[in-house]
Order: structure tokens, then sequence, then C-alpha cells
């Protein structure tokens, strides 16, 4: 009798302990082991240079500078000269001129494009550069700003109707943006800008990130690259004096060269002495949806972008931008084409057509700014400015130094409007030129005229069903 | 004691019959599903308390009048009466009756009799799953319970399996139900990489040694698992021992399996007619396109070099002849206080498709022990073992089915290297099959303690400790030849261990006072979850024979994550039965979840249901042949729902990497005030007995009403985010569920039938207007269920230039060949209107046949490839056949418009490729042979069983893709997405018919 008691007893003794042992609340505290919070993410140095290397890294997004940017270009402005022969129906939209307002491209680059601003936001309030050395400061704040310039201004040229210089230009570009989003109080809905408003906007960061930033960066933006990006934005505007202005000042005393040949600009894994801004990509951390689309080689690319051959007959037979190599073969890698277009090989599609080499490594970096632009903007800058030379040559000399590199041969002076535009398209085709040149020297695009509402991109149909004050592109709304 | 109550019985009152004309009766009682021995079963006298239970090996003597009627009864079994009619022996086979008015019913944290439930659960028939020829125990519940829907997302080997029970309650969080085994919820999260399809814990598990599957439907049935029990709740209880001899089961099965339903494609003659003619409708001055000569396209595009040597059947190239092969052992038994099952089986799947493989291995040991009058504990554990083969995602060239892509017109294999052909429309994903391995293990150990001490008489406490450890390694190669992997070959090392545990601790009181009967449960339970992983993968391999990444030239991947969440509840139930008619049951329980902020992390979840068994009423007494049976029930409780990601609530950044730099970037905005979505849900239902409960039948109705939906809300993306995790926004499902179970015959020839069929609509009533869409496809739109189908609608071709044609807008026949100038519009859903089941089982002699059918109507499935599949030969693709029927000439009226390559006509995504996914499957049918007592008993055997099954044996369906029974979920599987995309068929390959045969012995 006494056991049992004793067994009950203890048994009793078992259960309080455990009701003793009911968890308390703070088991339900559990913190992120990966990731930090958002209050103490930008409280020291070190991490705000960390979000600036996220900013880059939002930068190379496929979206925006990593891809799109350049692929809305070239399919839009393709006429002739290259033949889209993918499957995905998103960029097969755009070569036939006809987007959607659901294509995910189109959102994607919003989305990234805004991912992008609104980490420069971060970066760029007082009290986030208030905690940074003076010269740390004006550096971070001077990237900041150059990114998000840079990506108004590119933003601002899809999705707008073309600048028109002498116009007052209010027609609706993107909404600016310059405040963070710290909470999701601030993330308010906001109309379009006008395309006005959003140059002035691009031109206010960039001119002060060419102020700020120093001489060289390293892989990051410097004041030059600032310059660079200055002298495609006036370009794109025909303020040519500004334009020759700040192309001259990233050729003169930028200290950047010309690559030996035209396709060692390309498929660097370090700085090429062109590059004026490039994105980086290494095996670890990469984007390399450009060459997913463009090349056709061993284990690499689709190449959905097939070069016709009535775009290679406009190269002088000499001119090393020109040539064709036709004996590769499905075991061919880039590191084997020493020209500037091949075969394609056709491990995934493209088989016998002609593809460019400009992209042609998954791990190789992005030239997005090469010193041959500066060249090519300072001669038409020039040339079409009529008020007065910038810079030491004239403007076939700009034009044959380009020439030249590529053993084509010279052209006598004077150069003419035609060789000018002409040489633009022979040597930055492919990199995502072509539709703003064309816009800027008001051409047709097949039947389209340069304005026409469908060669903008639509805002998003996401985007449309959440803010009531943004405003569709009319093309999108059938008026 | 209930044995010796019933030798009392015998000797004491049988005795008095002694002196009467009686004889002696032998036999033995036997499980007719299994043929097993049932010990402990009552034989009964008719009319009279003369009674025995049979022995340990099922056999029993009773000495009886010759015209008696003899009531066999076990509980989970149909009684049976059989007229002596002089016989002296008399074997009976009792069949499993789970949907027995007195059958006993898992609830949560306990248990309960059919009868007296009030809210709505389903137990499903569990009897025939160790055999089923299936890879994941879900399936055996397909048509088999009312008011769950369960779809196999693709008949590949391992992947999800999508259960909805009663509807979708949530938009952005998870709905799938919370699955407890053992008490013990487990993982059920794929653990798998981001680009395949996601993989399905629980095909871990064993099938053969589930004891009982029942599902908590409603709110007062499931508010006892309060947090996470707006999707229902599964409950697994695993086999136990019985004290008596030792018993042994031995069941083997194997069988053969392919595709249960493959689509037509052209030949080469046909293939070649249509492109060559898509080609002629798009010569300009004599060129395609105005570009090349026709031989040029066929050359670059069609690799073909125009020379018609080949007609090659690529669809076939995509599947392997299926087999499936099952041993499982199993003893259980008990002798004293111990109790004990031990089990361990063995399976192995050749998929049907080429390259996806799996073999599991399972062990499981459960003890359970008796230390003293008022102290029990015990142990249940089980260790798994799981590998699967994979194929690449449905959207990948490398995977098999995309093959069908492929033209007849080029060979498979290249006849100059005697290698797959490399020259081909698309990758040649054969190469894919050759040179990739792609192998998931995952080890899973489930184990759970208890110790339960009973401290009064009718107090009793229980503690349980359970834990659940997942370790998942994958191991992948792709060659240097596969798609992507050049010039020198990838591969993928990829872990990750989740260890999820639970404790709970709770009282359980029992007492009865005259007409009262009362029953309170009251506890806490503590759940946390861990989940570690890490991947690294690597580039550059010397040859393909090096395929580990220690000989990788160099990482071009790494990365490793960790995460958790807890739960902390507190719970309590009281159920209250007076005068054996009246029932009242109160629930409620605190949740408290680490997932949401520091202001709303506890919920508190209560529900109330009340019965009344009206057959006892003096006033239906009358009435009680035929209605034997009759209560009304109703129920009304409030579940929540958690099913988010971790950290959900906090604003976050997180790492990330660029030219050699570690950086950091935003990942996540604050909600601060994010709490439990919490789900309504009103049920009212009857049971109905008829015929002395040969005809049995329960009908429910509910209404769920989720208010504040967890839903990942959109921002304007112009804020740097594209969303927000807020509790906003309601939606309702209500519906009507009928399950019936007749005895059609019962004796010598017996014949039961199983019907269910449930009816459920969704509706989404508030998402603040706006819609959300992942794919522009499957919509959220207010007014309509949950991934609604909104596109353009096709209007077929015009007659007189083969133009396709679409309807302007939604409210005019006005029709336009500008696809840009059409409105998109709602045309149709992808849930369905019903579904249900419906199974006969009959049995004579030794002989029982079991045929299952299942079937979905109503639902709508977007082909998601008909825009390659099915295009007019819009591009070098193979074709479906019914393309033949293009426009060809003006005046032809047809659905297909006319050939022209590459030039979009009608290809664009329309309702051109919506069709009916209703289906009817045969689903299972089996045929057992049982070997008579005798011939056992000479073979010293107690049972044995010998069956044949075939599964999918048919299909009827409109739908014109591989299987109706589909979904593709797209590249990007947030839980959101999981929702939204339904009805969605990508290159999906179909369900398996498998052929089997089996043979159980028990010893």
């Amino acid at each position: 009798m006494k056991n049992i008691k004793t067994n009950h007893t203890r048994g009793l003794i078992l259960v309080a302990v455990i009701l003793s042992m009911l968890a308390c609340t703070e088991k339900l505290d559990i913190q992120p082991k990966q990731s930090i919070d958002a209050e103490t993410a930008l409280t020291s140095p070190q991490n705000i240079q960390a979000t600036l290397v996220g900013a880059y890294l939002e930068a190379r997004h496929t979206g925006i500078f990593g891809s799109s940017f350049n692929e809305y270009s070239e399919l839009y402005a393709a006429t002739n000269d290259m033949q889209f022969i993918g499957t995905y129906q998103q960029p097969r939209e755009f070569y036939r001129k006809q987007a959607t307002v659901t294509n995910t491209y189109v959102s994607t680059t919003w989305i990234r494009a805004y991912r992008l601003i609104n980490k420069t936001n971060l970066l760029l309030q007082q009290d986030v550069l208030g905690l940074l050395s003076d010269s740390e400061k004006q550096r971070v704040e001077g990237e900041a700003r150059f990114l998000r310039g840079w990506v108004v201004f590119e933003m601002t040229r899809l999705f707008g109707l073309p600048y028109e210089p002498g116009q007052a230009n209010n027609q609706p570009g993107i909404p600016i943006i310059l405040i963070p989003t710290n909470d999701v109080q601030d993330a308010t809905k906001l109309p379009r800008n006008s395309v006005a408003e959003c140059y002035q906007q691009a031109i206010a960061d960039l001119s002060s990130a060419k102020d700020l930033l120093p001489a060289s960066n390293g892989v990051y933006a410097s004041s030059f690259a600032a310059s660079a990006v200055l002298a495609r934005l006036y370009l794109q505007m025909g303020n040519y004096t500004a334009a020759a202005t700040e192309a001259n000042r990233v050729i003169e005393q930028g200290g950047f060269s010309l690559t030996a040949t035209p396709l060692e600009a390309f498929n660097n894994s370090g700085m090429s002495p062109e590059d004026i801004f490039a994105l980086q990509n290494n095996v670890a951390s990469n984007t390399p949806w450009l060459t997913v689309m463009y090349a056709s080689l061993n284990g690499m690319g689709r190449g959905d972008y097939d070069i016709q051959q009535v775009f290679i007959d406009r190269f002088h037979p000499d001119d090393l931008r020109g040539m064709v190599q036709t004996d590769t073969d499905p075991g061919t890698t880039i590191a084997e084409v020493h020209h500037m277009y091949y075969i394609g090989v056709g491990t995934i599609l493209n088989f016998g057509g002609i593809n460019t080499s400009k992209w042609g490594d998954y791990y190789a970096n992005i030239p997005l700014i090469r010193l041959a632009e500066m060249y090519l903007i300072r001669a038409e800058a020039n040339f079409e400015s009529g008020t007065g030379q910038v810079g030491p040559n004239t403007p076939t000399q700009d034009i044959n130094t380009i020439r030249q590199r590529a053993q084509a041969p010279v052209h006598a002076e004077p150069v003419t409007r035609q060789q000018i535009r002409e040489e633009r398209y022979l040597e930055l085709c492919w990199e995502g030129h072509r539709l703003h040149d064309l816009k800027r020297w008001k051409l047709n695009i097949g039947d389209y005229p340069y304005n026409a509402g469908n060669l903008i991109l639509p805002i998003p149909f996401r985007e449309m069903e959440v803010n009531d004050l943004m405003e569709q592109n009319s093309w999108y709304t059938g008026s | 004691m209930k044995r010796f109550l019933l030798f009392f019985t015998v000797f004491v009152l049988g005795g008095a019959t002694l002196f009467g004309q009686t004889i002696l009766v032998r036999g033995t009682v036997t499980d007719q599903n299994s043929g097993q021995t049932l010990p402990g079963v009552t034989v009964l006298e008719k009319g009279t308390s003369n009674g025995v239970a049979t022995d340990p090996n099922g056999r029993y003597e009773i000495r009886v009048r010759p015209e008696a009627v003899l009531v066999f009864s076990f509980i989970g079994m149909q009684a049976q009466e059989v007229a002596v009619e002089g016989r002296t022996t008399i074997n009976v086979a009792l069949a499993p009756d789970v949907f027995s008015l007195d059958a006993v019913v898992i609830v949560g944290y306990g248990t309960a009799l059919k009868r007296e439930l009030t809210g709505s659960i389903s137990k499903v028939e569990t009897e025939g799953i160790a055999q089923m020829p299936s890879h994941t125990f879900e399936t055996a519940i397909q048509g088999r319970a009312s008011g769950v829907f369960v779809e196999q997302a693709s008949g590949k080997l391992g992947e999800s399996i999508k259960m909805r029970i009663r509807g979708s309650s949530s938009i952005s969080a998870d709905n799938q139900p919370l699955y407890v085994i053992d008490g013990v919820p487990i993982t059920t999260q794929n653990q798998g990489q981001e680009f395949n399809q996601p993989t399905s814990p629980l095909a871990d598990l064993s099938m053969t040694d589930i004891e009982s599957i029942q599902i908590l439907k409603d709110a007062s049935a499931a508010a006892i698992y309060g947090s996470r029990a707006s999707n229902g709740v599964v409950i697994i209880n695993t086999k136990r021992g019985q004290t008596g001899v030792t018993r042994f089961n031995v069941n083997y099965s194997s069988g053969l399996s392919e595709p249960s339903r493959l689509m037509e494609w052209l030949n080469a003659q046909q293939y070649f007619e249509l492109l060559d003619e898509a080609m002629d409708n798009v010569l300009y001055d004599g060129l395609v396109w105005g570009w090349l000569p026709k031989e040029e396209i066929w050359r670059r595009y069609g690799r073909w070099n125009g020379v018609m040597e080949y007609d090659e059947d690529w669809q076939a190239e995509a599947f392997q002849k299926g087999s499936f092969n099952r041993i499982s052992f199993n003893g259980s038994g008990g002798m004293g206080n111990t109790t004990f099952y031990a089990g361990i089986s063995y399976d192995d799947h050749t998929g049907i498709l080429r390259g996806n493989n799996m073999n599991k291995f399972n062990a499981r040991l459960n003890l359970d022990q008796k230390a003293s009058d008022r102290f029990s504990f015990g142990m249940q554990m089980s260790l798994n073992r799981n590998e699967l083969e994979r194929v690449e995602n449905d959207n990948a060239f490398a995977t098999p089915l995309q093959l069908v892509a492929q033209s007849p017109l080029t060979p498979i294999i290249d006849p100059a290297t005697g290698e797959y052909n490399t020259n081909t429309v698309y990758y040649n994903g054969l190469i894919s099959i050759r040179d990739t391995y792609n192998n998931t293990t995952v080890f899973r150990t489930l184990a759970n303690a208890y110790g339960a001490y009973n401290i009064l008489d009718g107090l009793t406490f229980r503690s349980e400790f359970g834990t659940d450890l997942l370790d998942q390694r994958e191991k992948n190669f792709w060659g240097r030849n596969t798609i992507g992997a050049g010039p020198a070959g990838e591969a993928q090392n990829r872990s990750v261990r989740v260890l999820n545990y639970n404790w709970e601790n709770y009282f359980n009181f029992d007492k009865a006072l005259d007409l009262h009967v009362v029953n309170v449960v009251a506890g806490m339970s503590y759940q946390e979850s861990n989940t570690v992983g890490n991947n690294i993968e690597g580039r550059g391999f010397p040859t393909d024979d090096f395929q580990n990444i220690a000989s990788a030239a160099e990482a071009s991947s790494f990365s490793s994550w960790e995460y958790g969440h807890s739960f902390l509840s507190f719970f309590s139930r009281v159920n209250y039965k007076f005068m054996d008619k009246y029932l009242l049951s109160l629930s409620g329980r605190v949740d408290g979840s680490s997932r949401f902020g520091i202001d709303n992390r506890f919920g508190f979840f209560p529900s109330v249901s009340a019965g009344w068994i009206l057959s006892e009423e003096n006033f239906l007494r009358g009435l009680s042949d035929p209605l034997s049976f009759l209560k009304v029930r109703a129920s009304y409780g409030i579940t929540g729902n958690s099913g988010i990601p971790d950290y959900a609530h906090l604003a976050l950044f997180g790492g990330v990497n660029y030219a050699g730099r570690n950086g950091i970037e935003p990942i996540q905005l604050q909600s601060r005030a994010l709490g439990w979505e919490r789900t309504s849900q009103f049920n009212v239902g009857a049971d109905f007995g008829l015929f002395n409960d040969r005809l049995t039948f329960e009908v429910d109705y509910y209404y769920k009403y989720t208010t504040d939906l967890l839903l990942y809300r959109t921002l304007p993306s112009t804020s740097g985010y594209t969303g927000v995790w807020s509790n906003f926004g309601t939606l309702e499902n209500k519906g009507l569920e009928f399950a019936l179970r007749s005895n059609n015959l019962t004796g010598r020839f017996s014949w039961t039938t199983d019907f269910n069929i449930s009816f459920n609509r969704n509706k989404i009533l508030d998402v603040g207007g706006e819609e959300i869409t992942p794919n522009s496809l499957s919509y959220v739109m207010e007014g309509q269920p949950l991934g609604v189908f909104k596109m353009r609608k096709y209007a077929g071709v015009d007659p007189d230039n083969g133009d396709a044609l679409f309807y302007l807008n939604a409210d005019s026949q006005e029709t336009t060949n500008d696809y840009n100038l059409a409105e998109s519009q709602v045309v149709g859903s992808p849930n369905p209107d019903f579904v249900g089941g419906l199974s006969n089982y009959m049995a004579y002699g030794g002989f029982d046949l079991n045929v299952l059918m299942s079937f979905v109507y109503g639902n709508m499935i977007y082909r998601g490839g008909g825009i390659y599949q099915s295009a007019n030969g819009d591009w070098f693709d193979n074709q479906t056949v019914d393309q033949m029927n293009r426009w060809q000439n003006p005046g032809d009226i047809t659905e297909v418009p006319q050939a022209r390559l590459g030039e979009g006509n009608g290809t664009q995504e329309s309702d051109r490729y919506l069709t009916d996914g209703s289906y009817l499957r045969l689903r299972n049918i089996e045929l057992g042979y049982t070997l008579p007592q005798n011939v056992l008993r000479s073979i010293r055997l107690s049972g044995m069983r010998i069956y044949l099954s075939v599964q999918n044996l048919y299909t009827f369906t409109k739908y014109e893709g591989w299987d109706p029974e589909v979904n593709f979920l797209g590249t990007n599987r947030s839980t959101q997405n999981q929702n939204i995309i339904q009805g969605i068929d990508f290159y999906t390959a179909p369900q398996a018919r498998t052929y089997s045969v089996g043979i159980n012995f028990t010893f």
C-alpha cells in the first residue's frame, strides 16, 4: 500500500515538473539567421558600402542593364538586319512591335528599375551618408546618383515617347521617386512625371555624380562614367554641345584607350582599356542572359537573334567588325571564335545562322559604355552642333579612329551625316543603341514612324492594377 | 477481463441450455480483406446472452440451438448474422467497416465513436493501402472521402500532390492540410531545389504501416488544432500490437506500368505536308518571309536535308517500361503488459518516364508498455530512406516529354556516330537522360514517445514528445554535352536538414454520472521547426567520368540557409453527452506563432458543436424500421492559418555578391501587425442509418468564410517592393457533401457500395479591387473563384482567309483577327463543380473484388504546351494530329487556322487551348482470393490471399492532353502561385497505368 502511494506521489511530481516546464512565450522569438533587420542595415559604414554593392547587383539584373535594356532596343529596331527566331513569346512581341501589357519582360524591367532606385534612395538619405567619412560619403553619394540618374534616363526613353528637342516634352515619362521606402506607408501611389522632368532629374543626378566621383574607381562608376552617360543623354536630347563636351572630357582626360581589335572589347573577365563602365560577371555571380539570347556555342546560348546577311553586307570586306567565322562545330566555345560573327552551332536553337560574338560567355563582363561610343558621340555632336568643334578632332578624324581600329578603309574629309550614322550602326550594333538612335534621327522603323505608340513599352498590367494614378501609354489602351 | 466475463457468461448462463437440444458449432473468423484470423471477435447467439469470444487464432466454439442465429461482431468490422441451420462448422469473414456507426474515430487528442461525433470527420478505408502500387499514401484517399480533393500534379514519382479539404481558404498562405502522424505534425513542405518541381515529403513514408486515416473537416473537429486547421487536418495513426500470440504478415506485390494515356502526333508524311504548306503560305518572291528558300529553312530550322528517310516516334522515347515491386514484412503481438508492432518494407518503382525511378525502405517499431495500473508509456519510431531519381522540370528542353516537340523527320540516333542525334529541331533531351543524373535521397526519422499517468479514476495525464527529422541530399550532375552544361560539365551537391519537434502535455478527464457523460481534454503543445541547408555547384570537369565536385575546376555557386519557426499552444475541449442522445462539444485553442508580429502573435480559435440522436427519441422509435439511426448535428468555429514564410513580418536585408564583393540588399518590408488568417466555418449535417444500418449515409452543408487573409498584397513596385505580407481581404467556400454506404448484399455473397460526392464553391470576396495574376492566365478577381482563367477568347477561323479570330470583348460576338485588339475575358474556372468516388466491394467464397472509380467534373484545363503543340504548323515543333484539319481553301469551315510558318496565326495564349478537364477514372480494380482455412491449416498458415490489381485502367475524359489530372506550377513556385495556378498542363507527364499481382501471408 505504501509502495503504491509512493508511486502515485512520484507520478504526481512528474506531472508537476512537466507542467512547470511549460514553454514560455520567449520561445516564439525566433530571429532570422541569414538576414539582418532593416533598422540595423544602414547604421554602419560597412553595411552602407555593402548596400551600395547590392545596388550594382540590381543594376546588373536581367530585367534592366544586364540584358533587357539591350534587348528592347535591338528587337524593336530590328527590320531586315536581324531575324528573331526564338520560341519565347515575350521578346517575340517586341520584335513584332506588338507588346502586351502582361509581358513579363516589361514587368520585370519596371520592378527591377524601381528596386534599383529604392536602393539608391536608401543610400542617399542624409542620416545614412552622415555616417561616412567625407571621401567615402562623396563616393557613395556619387555612385548612388550615377545609378539612379542612369536608370531614370534609360527607363524614360523606353516607356515615354521620344524627347523632342525644343519642345515642352510634357508627354509622360516615369514616376520620379527620390524618397526611400522604409515602411509600407512609404509605398505610395504616384503618377508619371513628364519626359522633361525625367531628363532633368537624370541630368541633375549624373552631373552631381560627375562632380562627386573620383577619376578612377575600379570596376565601379567613376566621374568619367558619369560624363559618358551624360554624353549619351545629351545626344538623345539633341543638346549637341553638351554631348560633345562630355564625350570630349572622357576621351581626352579619362585615360581610356581602344582595344587593338574590336572583338577584344568583349568577353573579358577584367576591365578592358576601352571600358568606361562594365557590369561585372564571374562564375559565382553573373547575368548570363545576353549570352543566352545572342550566342549559339557549345553549351552556351540559344542564338535567338539571327543576324542577317544583308546586315553583314554593310561592312567593307576588310572590316574586322563584319567578318564571319564559318568553321564552327558543336564543340566551339567563345575562346575559339576570332571573328565578330560566327555560324551558330545549334546546340539549342540557332543552327547555321549568323550570331554575334559580342555576347559569347555567361561569365564575362558586360561592357555598357565603351570609349568607341564617345568618339562616335563627339563626331556626331560636333557635326550636328554647328557651334564650333569641341576637342582636337574633326568628326572625320573621330570616325576614322574607329574605322582604323577595325581595319576598315578610312573616309575622306569631310564625313557625311550618313557616314557618321552608319558608323554608329556598324560599331555599336547589338549593344542596345539602335532603337534610340533611330528615334533620335526621326527615322521610320519598318512602317512605323519614330514616335509610333507601339515603339514604347506599356506600363505593366500589375502596376496599372495597383496604382490608379498611373497613366497607360495610349497605344496600349487602343486609343 | 472482457473475455473472462464472456467465459463466465457461457459457463453460468449458457449452462442452462446444456440440457436443451443444443449442438456444438466451431469455426474461424477472419478479416475478409486480409484473410487474417481475428482474435477477440464476439460470437453471440442472437436474442440470448449466450456468447463467446474467438481465441488468438480466431477460432471459437459455441453450443447453441440448431435453429439459432449467430451474431459476429468486432470493433471496426461490420457485424454479421449467420443462421446455424444445423451446421457444426461456420467460418465467417468479416468485412471492415469504416462507415459503421460504432467505428472508432481518432480525433485530435483522443478518440470518439462515430455515432457520437458532432463534427464532420471522414474516416478513410485503409484496408487496401498496403498493396496499392502507388508511391505515396495520399493517393489512397483519392475518391474515398467526401469533401477532399486530391490531385496528383503529374505522373512523375515522388512529386507533390495537391490536397484541398473543402476548397482553398487562402490566396497567399498555404492551402495544404495539416498532417499529424501519431500525434506529431510533420514536415510537408517541399525541400527540393527551386528549378525543379516540388517533391513531397509525404512520399517518404511507408504505405504498409498505416492503421487509420481520418480527415477533420469542419471547425469543430479541427479547432482543437486551431492554428493551421483552416485547411483541415489529416490524422494518421500507425499500426499497434494487441496482446496475444505474435502474428507475422508478409506481403509481396509486383507490377508493370505504362502511361495511362498517350497523345497522337503527326507522322513524317503528315508533318512534311503541314510544314511545307506552312512555308508555302509565307512565301514572298519565292522565299520564306522573303528571306530564304524553303530548302534552307528546312535545313536550318527543321534540321532536315529534304530526304524522307525517317519516321521517328519521339513520344515513345520519353517513356520506359515502368515496374513496381513491394515487399513488406511485419509482426505484431504482445505479452503481459507489452505490445508491439514491427514492420519493414521495401518499395521499388521504375517510373514510366525515362530516368524517373524511386525506391524506399521503411522500418518501424511501435512499442507500448503498461508499467503499472496507473502508468503506461511507449514509443513509435520509424526510419525511412527514399531515393528518387528525377528528371528535369516540365519547362526544360531536357525533360523527357519535351521530346514530343522534335520532328519525326529527324533521326533519334545520328547514323554517322551511332550516338543520339545532336542535329535536331530542339536540343535532344535524350542526351540529358543519358548524361545527367539528378538524385535526391531522403533519410527521415519519425519518433514519438509518450507517457500516460492515471492520476485519479477518469483523470489521465499524458505527455508526448515527437520528432520528425528530415535529411535530404541532392546530388546532380550534367555532362558536358547536355544543355547549358558545356563546355565541361556541371555538378551540384545540396543538402537540407529539417528538425521538427513537438511536445504535448494534456489531461484527459472522463466522468459518467447517471445520464450525464463528460469528457474534458486540456493541455498545451510546443512545436518548433528548424531548417538548415547548403548548396554548392561546380563546373569544369576533366571528363564526364569525374562527377564529384571535388574534381570541378571552379565553384560556380555556393550558399547556405537557416531558418525556423515555432508554435506555442494551449487547448481544451469539453464533450458532454446526455441520455445518449444529446451531444455538445466546446473547444478552444490559443496559438502563438513566431511567424507573426509581436502584438498579434496569439490567436484564439474556439468552436462549438451539438448533435441530437433523434432515433433515440421515443417519437421516432416507431420508425426504427427502416430508420435505425438518425442524428442531426451542427457546428460553428474559427480556425487559423499561418502558412507563410518564416519572418514574413520583419523588415530584412539579405546578403548578395557582386564582382567578388559581398553586399546586402533589402528583401522585404516590415509588417508589424501581421497576424492570423481566420476562417469561420458553419457546418450542419445529418447521419442516417436505414434498415438496421445496412444503408448509412451522411450529408453535410458548410459555409467557410475567411477573413484577414494572409495576402501578399501587391504594392506599387515604384516603391522598390512588389508586395508585403498583410492581413487583408476575404473569401468564402461553401459546399455540400454526401457520403453513402450500402451493404447491398450480406451473407455468402456480399456486396458493398460506397459513394461520395462533394460540391464546393469558392469565391473571392474582397482583395481591394485589384486583379492578381502570376502568369496572365490564372487570376485572383473579386466575385470569381481562385485561379479563374482569364484570357482572349478564340472565335475560330475566318472561312474566307484562314485567319484566326478572337472575340473583341466579352459582351459582343464581334470578332477580330488582331489578337491585341481582343479583350482578355473570364473564360472558365479550374475548380471542379463536384468531385467524388464510387467503390464497389464484392465477396463470394474466398473471392473478393474491389472496384474504385473517382471523378472530377466541371473544371477547365489550360494546355500551356498548346501554343507549340497545336499551332497549325507555326514552327517546327511536331503537332497534334488534329492540326491536319487546318484551313486550306476559302470556304473551309474548321477550328484550325491556316498554317503559316512563324506568323503566329492564332497561336497566342487564348481559350483555344482551354478544354473541359472533367474525368471519370477507373482508379483501382483489385481481385483477390483468400485460401480457405482448412487448406491453410494444412500448410500451417493462418491467412493467405493472392490478388491482382490494375490502377488507372481507363480514364473517360474529353481532355486533349495526356492526362486531365494535371498541374504545372511554372517556375516561380511561391505558395501564392501554387494556390492560384491550377489546371495548367505544360508537357506534364500522365499518370501510370499499373498492373500488379501480389500475395499476402499471415502466420
